[in-house]
């Protein structure tokens, strides 16, 4: 899988306080990784142009483990993640999503993500790109568990709605408001996120089949 | 109110929202060709097409189909439906026939954009549809008979 002939950019949305962790929750170990740095490998799978991970109130913790996320390149060219603080990251995760895509050009579509859906596969990456290059002028979206949401790729005519997100609301706001321009991808694994240490340590156990 | 197209025709429901579309096509409209499998997008069974592309209606809200172009096993007609529909009779793919209405939506939506798919591309198309009767190998052969029959003109 190549993106040869179109660039796409990757935006990771890795901003917020995690505050039912209770902690920097994607730093949390995931199969020998953080869960953020799965979340970036996985990305690198479709060969991005760049990724832009948007950072805040952890902003320094994630700054100080840059080497472990950044630690297995792609070959043949190794783009490094840029990590960028967003300091106003208590408005909500709209306001994040609105930053990181003012960071990014205007004329390349963006695929967005979360640092903690680590069940997200590349296969499932892949899945969503191919959607995407069959219908290039619409939105590609994870749909799951009664609902549509990210990862998602929107082409750049909409990355001025993405822009618009405001507080609590992110992608998913656009996602719903579009329906017509939507191409939905089934992907159940999009479902599972870590909110809580009970969440990650269930996840190892249950589906991971680690004991510790 | 909420405005579904499906199959081609405009259906308004008084109903919630969140209610999933197998829920609306089934109980609702009455549309019972799409089947209800584990009710958690694990299976399969309840596929239907949005905007050419499979979902699993157990698990989408009416709300986000809203506006969008549904197909069913009940309407679908393209030329690629016809050619799976033909190649599944010849080959008899079918065994307890559960499963069969979600296989063949995913099929179709496959053949829609893939005119000459791999065994690969159609394992990959295919992996979210489960049988349980085990009926992959014939499930593949028609879809690859189904290809060949489209020939040129998916």
């Amino acid at each position: 899988m190549t993106t040869a002939s179109i660039e796409l950019d990757c935006l990771i949305l890795a901003a917020g306080s995690a505050s039912r962790f209770g902690g920097c929750k994607l730093l949390a170990k995931w199969q020998g990784r953080s869960l953020l740095a799965t979340s970036i490998v996985t990305a690198r799978e479709l060969e991005p142009a760049r990724i832009v991970v948007v950072a805040g109130a952890f902003y320094s913790q994630l700054l100080q483990a840059q080497p472990e996320l950044d630690a297995e390149p792609k070959e043949p060219i190794h783009r490094p993640i840029e990590l960028l603080e967003f300091p106003a990251w208590k408005l909500g995760v709209g306001n994040s999503l609105a930053f990181g895509i003012k960071q990014l050009q205007n004329s390349r579509p963006v695929l967005v993500l979360l640092g903690d859906q680590p069940l997200v596969s590349a296969q499932d990456l892949r899945n969503l790109w191919q959607a995407w290059c069959k219908n290039p002028d619409k939105i590609v979206c994870a749909s799951f568990a009664n609902t549509l949401g990210v990862p998602a790729i929107f082409p750049a005519h909409f990355k001025a709605r993405l822009y618009e997100c405001r507080g609590d609301r992110g992608a998913k706001k656009v996602l719903l408001g579009y329906t017509k321009q939507v191409v939905p991808v089934v992907m159940p694994s999009a479902e599972f996120d870590i909110d809580t240490p009970a969440d990650l340590i269930f996840a190892q156990q249950n589906i991971l089949g680690q004991s510790d | 109110m909420i405005s579904l197209t499906i199959n081609g025709k405009t259906h308004e429901l008084d109903v919630d929202p969140d209610m999933p579309l197998l829920w609306a096509l089934r109980d609702e409209l009455h549309m019972t060709g799409t089947k209800l499998g584990c009710g958690m997008a694990l299976c399969g069974a309840c596929t239907v097409h949005m905007n050419g592309s499979p979902i699993r209606s157990c698990s989408f809200p009416i709300s986000a189909a809203a506006g969008a172009k549904i197909e069913t096993i009940d309407g679908i007609n393209s030329p690629a439906f016809q050619a799976v529909q033909q190649a599944w009779r010849e080959l008899d793919v079918v065994q307890c026939g559960y499963c069969q209405s979600g296989q063949i939506m995913s099929a179709t939506a496959l053949l829609q954009t893939n005119k000459k798919p791999t065994d690969a591309e159609i394992d990959a198309a295919m992996s979210g549809n489960l049988c349980r009767c085990a009926t992959y190998h014939r499930i593949r052969g028609a879809i690859h008979q189904a290809a060949d029959k489209l020939g040129g003109n998916a």
